[in-house]
Formats: structure tokens, C-alpha cells, sequence
């Protein structure tokens, strides 16, 4: 028999059964849909973490520190060891310090970051209003929200603050103990950051009262991957170091144990869906035995009879599965649109909750049909092993 | 006796037995069968209920195995081949009739006609064009498009018989075909195999148990309890092998 003929066979017999042929395939659809949304939720919450988290840039970058041990210190030496690491693009020191910050007359306690223009391209900081240092050998600082806050300062750019640095003396040089400075700074700009009060100064404000030792360092690799093994080697060298791209690992860790209960979720469906359509098929066969019986009676091989069957799966399979990726991928789409209107409504940022790669729709579609072929196997097996001799007894 | 003793029968079947074990008793259907079938002839199998008739038909069609013994047709020693080779065999060498028409559902009259020219790969567009004539040929060209159990008993055992003539069989096979229909259309069905072994010279082997249709035979084989009881030549049949049948259609042509 041509293969076109057995097609429109199994075509006809589905057709002529249509209400059993929606339902079966109907169970098919619905579990491979419900899947698919599953993995889309589980993809896009993925997505909206990583890159929430970090753009890729930040994925490049190493953080170091110094550790409590006083033999190791990290300075200019130490940061050109850091630029010859290999598949670094660029490397920029930090001191910190605890201060107090004066305005006016309210004085709070604070954290003091030493950094370069360069550094301040690498971290990448958000600007409540105001810009960022002219240049590093400015008498400029920036403060966060929360310091302005505390301060009960207004509109405190372009005014003065006094810092009162505690300087440690791992940033000084070997023999001096920790001491004290004061330093008159002009506010250019406020950081969007509510947490804790602190202030950005450029690196000469620290250098220029005898710090030689910084307490940290942001290292640009070339690579997402070159950050690992330059971790390794910083680590070497006596300092921690972490990186954005550690924490994303570990999210997408948690992530693809997430996909892993989610797909069992959806395997129990599509098992569910399966037995019902293991079971339409065998009675479907029952009530066909007669004419199966017939047919091969008429002269068709078991091979035809087989092959009829096993495509009668295959069209339920192809239907259901296809129907059902739809369904999942537009369910996923509509309720993307659904929540950003809602965002646009109540002025908040808009999230991509769902989100399926073409890859992983292709798979779920393949793994489908080849569950709903193996359905098929035994019923058409049993439909080929049919005796032309019972359709022909009288019943 | 005649000429067609010295030809090659058709069929040949040799010392055919073939027993069954129901529950705990081996029933011997068949014993030591032999019978020879010519080119052009009419057997009609009598015989009452049980006494092995349908039993040695589905044998020369290759269904039912014997135990022991041989059946050759056209020179091929048939249960020698493989089951889907026998089921090609079959199909390019035997027309079938039932007394139940036995439909594939979902297909309608013409697509059931052209499903023994599908089973052999034919195209569709043309065993559906061949079946259409066949249909018109039995006057039954309005019934095209009907699902076959919307006709009648009479009419579906003719769209039957159209099914079984559809491929050009050398050789038709019925058994007890006119078994559910009433006088008239029995009438029918029976001239119209007559028609079909005189007229396209065709080969009919049919199992029956109405003596009445003695008279359409060219030879009788009166069978009970399993074995042959006689063989009766009513007619001599003068069919060269090498002649060859007429096609339905070419007929069709003709008249």
C-alpha cells in the first residue's frame, strides 16, 4: 500500500470518530501545553533573575578584598600583578574607610569609598540625580540616598560636606598606626541606593594623607569564563575574591532544579495523557478487530495493517502535541501582555515572567510524538497479529 | 475423459486434511481432500452446515492452514510462502464474496470498491475512477458517495461483488453469497456470476447450501462430514489457459 493511502486511511478512521479522536487528542494537548508553560515559567523567572542581577559587562568582573591578614597587602605592585593576570581588559583599585560625615550641623557615621573615574565606569552606579567626579584629581564627592537622608540635607548638591576618615593601618605604610584626617568635599551627585549611608571620594583625597595600600580592586576580564580561573589565581595570591557571575551560577543552579520538578510535574500530564490514549486506541482496535480482520482477509499485509495503526498514533500524537506547544507558548505570551499592561498601569518596571527558547519547544514537541509513537507500538502490533479468519466466522 | 483433463488444473489440492482441537477433542474438519479446478469453470461446493466447505474455501485462499496435504495454485505451492507474501498471493489472484459484505466504515461505496486496488498500490485517483465504473456497470453508479451500510442487503452484497471483480481476479470466490438476501436478489447475485464466468471466462469457486443453484454450475462437489463425496461434470468447460480474461471494462466497452 502507498504510504499516502495508509495516511488518508488513518485520516478517515479518526475523522469518522471525531468526538473520541479531539477528546484523545484534546488530553494530549493540555499536557503537553501545561508543560510547556511550566518550562516557559520556569525559563523566564530564570531570566528575569539573571538579568535582574547583572547585565553581561558585570558578568566580567572580579571583586577583590583584602583579608584580616596583615602580611598580604594589596597595592600598586599588587594591581599590576593583577593586569598581567592574562585576559584581563582592565584593573582599578578602592580604598574604604569608616567616616563621619558632616552638613551643616547633623554628623552621621558612614562608609568612605576611595575610587578612580576608571572604577566608576566598571561598578555600575545608579544616579538618583547630579553626575560623577569631573576628574580624579577633583575635590568632588557623591553620596547615596540614604546618607542625604540621615543628613536632612535638601538639595544638598553643590554644598560642602566635611569627612572625618578613620584611616587603618593596613592601608598605611608599614610602620604607622591608624590615624585620622579631615577633608572639605563639594556633593556633584546622589546615588539611587537607600541602604546605609556612604560616600564616594576620588582616590587622591585618600593618597594624598598617606594611604598606600588599597582595600580592594575591580578586575575586568575579557571573558565570562576567564572570571573563574582568575578568581583562582587572585585567591592564590591571598585575597577574596568574588564575582556577579558566581552568584548568577548559583541562581541558575537553583534554577535548573526548579526545571527538574517542574518537567516531573509535566511528565505525570503527559504520562496521564498517554494512558488515555493507549486506552482509546486498544478499544478503538477491539471494535475494529472484524474489519482488520477483513481487511488482511481482502490481501493486506500485517506489515499495512501495522503501519495503518501505528500512523493512526501518530496523527493523535502530531495533533495533540502541536496543538499543545501552541496553546503553552500563546497561554505564556498572553499573560506576558497581561502583566505588562498591569506594570504600565501602576508605573512599575514591566518583567518578562514567561519565556521558552525555540530549542526547548522543538524538544518537548519531538519527546511528544516519540511518547505517542511508542503508544502506539503495542496496539498496532496486536492490530497486525489479528486473524482474518475470526472477521469471516459468523458472529 | 475430455480435453480439460489433460490441461493443468488451476487448482490443485492434494490429500488436504485439517483437524482442529476444540477443548479436549481433535475434530478432523478435512480428510484427504483432492480436487482439481480448471481454467473457466463454476464450482459450486454443496454440503450441509459443519461439514468442512468454508473451511477447505479459506484453505485455497491461503487463510486457513492444513495439517498436513498441498494446495497449488496457478503452479505455486501457496503455504509454502511467508503469511504477507500469501496475502499478496491472495490478493493478485482471488476476488472475494461473503454472505456478510464485512465494510471498511469510514470509507464510502466507491473508496471501499477501490481498497483491493489500494492494497496493491495503485493510485487513487485512478482505483477511484475504476471503481465508479465497475459501480456504473452494475447499475449502481448512484451509490458512489453512500456509506455502504445506508443500502440495502441486495445492494450491498452487489457493491460486494463489485469489490471483488474491481482488480480483475483470475479466480472469484464466494461463500454462500446470497446467504441474507431474499429470493430476488439471490436471483440477481447468482446471474450475475453467471454472467461473469461465461461472458469474462473467469474461474468461480463458490460454497453453498441451496441445491436450487446447481443449475448455474459447470461442475458440483457434494462434500459431508469432512471428505468429498462426488464430483459432478455438468458441463464441459472449454478454456484454453493461456486464454486470457476479459477485463470487466473492456466489457463494459463492448456492450
Amino acid at each position: 500500500m502507498k504510504l499516502s493511502y495508509l495516511m488518508f486511511l488513518a485520516y478517515k478512521n479518526l475523522y469518522g470518530h471525531k468526538m473520541r479522536t479531539i477528546l484523545t487528542a484534546g488530553g494530549v494537548a493540555i499536557s503537553v501545553g501545561f508543560v510547556v508553560f511550566l518550562i516557559s515559567l520556569g525559563f523566564g523567572l530564570q531570566k528575569v533573575s539573571t538579568t535582574q542581577i547583572a547585565n553581561l559587562e558585570a558578568l566580567q568582573i572580579l571583586d577583590v578584598s583584602i583579608t584580616k591578614s596583615k602580611l598580604v597587602t594589596l597595592n600598586d605592585e599588587t594591581m599590576d600583578k593583577f593586569r598581567d593576570l592574562g585576559n584581563v581588559i582592565e584593573a582599578y583599585p578602592q580604598v574604604s574607610s569608616a567616616t563621619k560625615i558632616t552638613y551643616n550641623t547633623s554628623e552621621i557615621d558612614g562608609v568612605v569609598y576611595g575610587k578612580s573615574t576608571d572604577f566608576l565606569k566598571l561598578e555600575e552606579v545608579k544616579m538618583a540625580s547630579g553626575r560623577k567626579f569631573s576628574e580624579d584629581t577633583a575635590d568632588e564627592a557623591i553620596i547615596n540616598l540614604a546618607a542625604q537622608t540621615q543628613l536632612s540635607a535638601g538639595d544638598i548638591i553643590d554644598k560642602d560636606i566635611t569627612l572625618n576618615v578613620i584611616v587603618r593601618s593596613e592601608l598605611l605604610s608599614k610602620d604607622e598606626k591608624s590615624k585620622q584626617f579631615e577633608k572639605k568635599l563639594k556633593v556633584v551627585g546622589i546615588i539611587d541606593d537607600k541602604s546605609a549611608p556612604y560616600v564616594y571620594v576620588p582616590m587622591h583625597v585618600f593618597s594624598d594623607n598617606g594611604v598606600v595600600n588599597y582595600s580592594g580592586a575591580k578586575i575586568k576580564m575579557n571573558s565570562k569564563e576567564a572570571v573563574d580561573q582568575a578568581k583562582l589565581q587572585v585567591e592564590n595570591m591571598g585575597f577574596k575574591a568574588t564575582s556577579v557571575k558566581e552568584t548568577v551560577d548559583q541562581i541558575n543552579q537553583f534554577f535548573g532544579v526548579f526545571q527538574i520538578i517542574l518537567i516531573s510535574f509535566g511528565a505525570i500530564a503527559i504520562i496521564v495523557a498517554c494512558l488515555g490514549m493507549f486506552n482509546t486506541l486498544t478499544i478503538s482496535l477491539l471494535e475494529k478487530t472484524r474489519e482488520v480482520g477483513f481487511m488482511k482477509a481482502l490481501g493486506t499485509t500485517r506489515k499495512d495493517i501495522y503501519k495503518l495503526f501505528t500512523f493512526e498514533s501518530i496523527l493523535i500524537g502530531t495533533l495533540g502535541s502541536t496543538t499543545g506547544v501552541l496553546i503553552g507558548f500563546l497561554l505564556g505570551k498572553m499573560l506576558n501582555y497581561s502583566i505588562l499592561g498591569l506594570a504600565k498601569a501602576t508605573g512599575n518596571q514591566p518583567v518578562e515572567i514567561f519565556y521558552i527558547p525555540f530549542y526547548m519547544m522543538a524538544l518537548i514537541l519531538g519527546t511528544s510524538l516519540l511518547i505517542s509513537l511508542l503508544t502506539g507500538f503495542y496496539p498496532a502490533r496486536r492490530a497486525a497479529k489479528i486473524s482474518p479468519l475470526d472477521a469471516l466466522r459468523y458472529e | 475423459m475430455t480435453e480439460i483433463h489433460q490441461k493443468k488444473p488451476i487448482i490443485e489440492i492434494k490429500k488436504l486434511n485439517k483437524e482442529f482441537t476444540v477443548g479436549k477433542n481433535q475434530v478432523h474438519i478435512l480428510k484427504d481432500i483432492d480436487l482439481e479446478i480448471f481454467n473457466g469453470e463454476f464450482v459450486i461446493l454443496f454440503g450441509p452446515s459443519g461439514c468442512g466447505k468454508s473451511t477447505l474455501l479459506n484453505s485455497i485462499i491461503g487463510l486457513e492452514s492444513p495439517t498436513s496435504g498441498n494446495i497449488i495454485v496457478r503452479g505455486e505451492d501457496i503455504f509454502k510462502l511467508e503469511e504477507d507474501a500469501r496475502a499478496k498471493f491472495r490478493r493478485s489472484k482471488f476476488g472475494m464474496v461473503y454472505q456478510q459484505p464485512n465494510w471498511i466504515k469510514s470509507l464510502n461505496v466507491a473508496e471501499n470498491i477501490a481498497y483491493p486496488l489500494m492494497i496493491s498500490g495503485s493510485k487513487k485517483k485512478n482505483a477511484i475512477k475504476r471503481s465508479n465504473h465497475v459501480l456504473e456497470l452494475f447499475g449502481l453508479a448512484e451509490y458512489t458517495r453512500y456509506i455502504p451500510t445506508e443500502l440495502s442487503g441486495g445492494q450491498q452484497q452487489k457493491v460486494a461483488m463489485c469489490r471483488a471483480f474491481v482488480a480483475n481476479p483470475w479466480i472469484l470466490i464466494a461463500d454462500e453469497p446470497t446467504g441474507n438476501l431474499d429470493s430476488v436478489s439471490s436471483e440477481d447475485v447468482m446471474n450475475i456470476f453467471k454472467f461473469i464466468n461465461e461472458e469474462s471466462k473467469r474461474t468461480i469457486l463458490m460454497v453453498s447450501h441451496n441445491l436450487e443453484y446447481e443449475k448455474y454450475a459447470t461442475k458440483v462437489v457434494y462434500m459431508r462430514d469432512g471428505h468429498i463425496e462426488k464430483v459432478v461434470d455438468r458441463k464441459k468447460v472449454v478454456v484454453s489457459d493461456t486464454e486470457s480474461h476479459k477485463d470487466l471494462l473492456e466489457m463494459a466497452l463492448e456492450v
